[in-house]
């Protein structure tokens, strides 16, 4: 893909010279000390001393190997999710039912996980994976079809079908698949065979693994294949795609597809290495953080990754500042959403 | 359960009246909306907006102890959320979509921390008068419509009349013929001296306060309090409206009110149904609403495609590009 094409308002494009991946670094680098700097004000009207409280956060995250481990697990549903995300994005389709991708997957997943009887994790682990991929990919791709052959706003219906979702898992849970025996309204309890570990030698869960892998697997896909080349042309202009001869309506299907199955892949994932049961708190955002997630990393996988892994350690850090400062938890998604405003007005502004 | 009290002939006046109170705030929104994209800027922000309008004229009635000073806050709140967005998308030219969805997440992100800030510790959070209700004189005495139509919260009417107010600005003013040239060509009503930047910030301001309006009417209106995330999609609902109703304030009245009649019902029949043991499950109810929304989408949709839609929607206006 040649770089001149790739126009440089849209956050990572299509590929680029190495001189304007640099320049997306910095102008990212900037946002998110504009955005340090911004929340910082924000945690002193809260009542913070704002170097203070980044101390505090940065030690939460990184001053003991296990605020890392604890780190890299709340990063793995964002970057799984994100990392998928990053494809629609390219594409100029607007997935933002993630959310609700989740729940149908860690609902398809989880259902395999309890009542299918196989005690060999070896096969129930990647049963789980592909019900529940299967679900979240078959969620959004019903709007992906809705769009391309009905012309319905996609942006509008996944976000329905977030409610949707949420909604269906609420039922399922409180009425035929409820665990009798537990005062919480919940699934039963995941069985050992279908549980994510935690790598040996470490207190991080399988998790982290598919979420490498995915990283790998889909900037693979966006940068190497003709697949990837499709999503960035029609990212850049749907009209000349659908001229060049590429089946946009296919594409739009497929994009949409490919990200619901990861944030279903998401939702299993974290069901059998941190919920373990089924229930309507599985998700605390998730599905809309990483949006921010893609956003921030500038819809590159690997962008998304380490965005995730940065968020994951505010969440983590953030966790212990509110222990010591008594702040409520929403101050930190504040800040996320900031980092993206701020992103967009450094990289409008250093076009200029 | 009693289907006498949800179907019953008299159940069915206060019914429709609580169905139109309940779609106030989706068609305020969504009138708002029309006119920012008759302008060509998709304002995906409406769900923020409305959920800063809410907060604000919440907060407000709260500490000046008047509830209409708390309304008059709601409009100047979502203007002003209006115009940051403004300055990204009109000034920067930034993506409109991106800049709209990272609006929705910082408010309903900023507005979580303000509110568990400010009242988490109380165990009942605290409530505000609502407006009174208005019988209308004479009009409340016609049989069957007096009572669904003209006994109504007082800002039932601010509501409609504001709806009103946005159509006659967008199709009965010169301002309006700007705007929606601005929407179709912003070449050529760039080139016949109108300056597109203007027009678009002030019809994006326009939305941004009606969708504040819209949040004012559900706290002050209909419910009396605030709890977090109170509008629930109320303002991607509004989005949808836009589209069934073709770019039309006043079509998008009419949408509203089909909603808030569901709503209504669904809320019927719950509180009939006496929640855990109803034979069809609740959460039928708490979905119908989304429900209803992707199938009139889709719906709207499958009629003539695009009829309506404003040519530069969404789309960044730079007048170097065309010079």
């Amino acid at each position: 893909m040649a770089a001149e094409a790739a126009p440089i308002d849209v956050p990572g494009a299509v590929g680029g010279s190495a001189m304007q991946r640099a320049r997306g670094v910095l102008v990212t680098l900037i946002a998110i000390i504009a955005g340090l700097v911004v929340g910082g004000v924000a945690l002193a009207a809260a009542g913070a001393p704002p170097l203070a409280a980044y101390g505090e956060l940065v030690r939460g995250a990184f001053g003991s190997s296990f605020g890392v481990y604890q780190s890299l697990e709340q990063a793995v549903p964002l970057a799984i999710i994100g990392v998928g995300l990053c494809v629609p994005f390219r594409a100029g389709i607007w997935n933002i039912g993630a959310e609700g991708q989740f729940y149908v997957g860690a609902l398809c997943g989880g259902l395999v996980a309890i009542y299918l009887p196989i005690d060999q994790p070896a096969i129930l682990i990647p049963l789980t994976f592909l019900a529940a991929m299967a679900g979240g990919g078959a969620w959004a791709y019903a709007a992906g079809w809705l769009r391309a052959h009905r012309g319905v706003n996609e942006i509008v219906s996944t976000l329905m079908m977030n409610y949707i979702a949420l909604f269906i898992l609420l039922y399922l849970v409180r009425i035929p698949f409820r665990d009798p025996d537990n005062l919480i309204i919940q699934s039963k309890v995941v069985p050992p065979a279908a549980r994510l570990n935690d790598i040996p030698g470490t207190f991080v869960h399988g998790g982290i693994l598919v979420a490498v892998f995915l990283t790998i697997l889909i900037a693979w896909l966006l940068a190497r294949t003709p697949f990837g080349f499709h999503v960035g042309v029609m990212g850049l202009n749907p009209e000349a795609a659908e001229a060049a001869g590429v089946d946009t309506k296919r594409m739009i299907k497929r994009v949409m597809a490919i990200s619901g199955s990861l944030a279903g892949l998401a939702g299993i994932v974290q069901v059998e290495a941190v919920q373990l049961v089924v229930n309507g708190a599985i998700s605390r955002q998730f599905g809309f953080t990483a949006i921010v997630v893609a956003l921030l990393g500038r819809r590159s996988p690997v962008g998304a990754f380490l965005a995730a892994c940065f968020l994951g350690a505010i969440a983590v850090g953030g966790v212990s500042v509110q222990q010591v400062y008594q702040i409520p938890t929403a101050i930190l998604l504040t800040i996320q959403a900031l980092f993206v405003f701020l992103l967009l007005a450094a990289e409008r502004l250093v076009r200029r | 359960m009693d289907w006498s009290a949800v179907f019953g002939a008299g159940a069915i006046i206060p019914w429709l009246n609580a169905g139109i109170r309940l779609a106030m705030p989706t068609a305020c929104a969504a009138a708002g909306e029309t006119f920012a994209e008759r302008a060509g800027v998709l304002n995906l922000g409406l769900e923020g907006m409305m959920l800063g309008g809410a907060l604000a004229s919440f907060l407000v009635s709260l500490d000046t102890g008047s509830t209409w000073i708390g309304f008059l806050a709601a409009p100047v709140v979502g203007a002003l959320m209006a115009l940051a967005m403004g300055l990204f998308t009109v000034k920067l030219k930034a993506e409109q979509v991106v800049t709209g969805i990272t609006l929705v997440l910082l408010a309903s992100s900023f507005t979580s921390f303000l509110y568990q800030e400010l009242f988490e510790i109380q165990a009942a959070p605290p409530r505000i008068d609502r407006l009174p209700v208005v019988a209308i004189p004479i009009l409340r005495d016609i049989p069957v419509v007096g009572p669904i139509l003209f006994t109504q919260n007082v800002l039932v009417y601010v509501t409609v009349a504001l709806i009103v107010l946005v159509w006659f600005l967008l199709f009965r003013t010169r301002f309006g013929l700007e705007a929606r040239a601005v929407g179709e060509s912003p070449v050529a009503a760039d080139s016949n001296g109108v300056s597109v930047d203007r027009v678009r910030m002030l019809a994006l301001m326009i939305s941004g306060a009606m969708a504040g309006v819209g949040g004012g009417v559900l706290v002050i209106a209909q419910l009396g309090f605030y709890q977090d995330q109170v509008t629930a999609g109320r303002g991607w609902i509004a989005i949808a409206l836009v589209y069934f109703s073709r770019w039309n304030p006043i079509w998008a009245l009419g949408g509203a009110l089909l909603f808030g009649v569901v709503d209504a019902l669904q809320l019927r029949i719950q509180a009939a149904g006496g929640g855990f043991h109803n034979p069809i499950p609740f959460e039928v109810f708490q979905a119908l609403p989304y429900l209803v929304t992707l199938g009139v989408l889709i719906l709207a949709a499958k009629r003539q495609r695009r009829v309506g839609q404003p040519a530069a929607l969404g789309i960044p206006y730079e007048k170097e590009a065309h010079a």
